[in-house]
């Protein structure tokens, strides 16, 4: 049975602006390599945590206004920034809980900004940030 | 220091305090915040006003 039901309000912020509005998919993923620690003697695989690489992938509507999503990326190609990531928008901003955990990328690097026209469609921009110090904000 | 320009980053005009890993420059480049001014600004000139009612009595 499912015990979240989040039917639209996750909450983006990206280099602190918040971009919830134009955003339509976030897929946090926090990943570690997984070394291998088995030595002579063991009958099974044994397995550490090696180094984090972890990675956002974020889709948006292209606004090319003022201060929307065009604005809001384009500064951040080939440079890095923080990235929080929630179940929905904090009641405080910037104060998350254990209910809504803000899951934060710092010095998250944006290498490229694809931007996808078609025709009869909104254009988007499909993002994704590599990399980075991952936290989990529960204060 | 700076202060808010953009709704996206809070109330417009309040005081803009970055966290860690921000990225000032990009924030400034397209709107979103901008440096607050610390210098007061100048005073007006002063401009003296006669105000001597004495009579000319060489007349």
């Amino acid at each position: 049975m499912a015990t979240s039901t989040l039917l639209s309000n996750p909450h983006v912020l990206i280099n602190s602006v918040n971009m919830s509005d134009q955003c339509t998919a976030a897929n946090f993923s926090i990943d570690y390599a997984q070394l291998t620690a088995t030595a002579f003697g063991d009958v099974d695989n044994k397995y550490v945590k090696g180094l984090g690489d972890h990675s956002v992938t974020l889709s948006f509507y292209g606004s090319f206004a003022a201060t929307e999503t065009w604005a809001t990326l384009n500064g951040l190609v080939g440079t890095t920034t923080t990235i929080i990531v929630s179940p929905e928008a904090p009641a405080t901003p910037g104060t998350y809980s254990a209910t809504n955990p803000g899951m934060t990328l710092t010095g998250t690097f944006l290498a490229s900004l694809p931007v996808n026209f078609a025709l009869g469609e909104l254009n988007t921009m499909d993002v994704v940030f590599t990399g980075g110090v991952y936290t989990l904000d529960v204060s | 220091m700076y202060v808010i320009l953009s709704e996206r980053i809070g109330t417009v005009g309040a005081k803009y305090t970055p966290a860690p890993g921000v990225n000032i420059d990009a924030l400034i480049a397209y709107g979103f915040i901008g440096l607050s001014s610390t210098t007061k600004a100048p005073k007006s000139a002063k401009t003296e006003t006669d105000t001597d009612t004495e009579t000319d009595t060489k007349d």
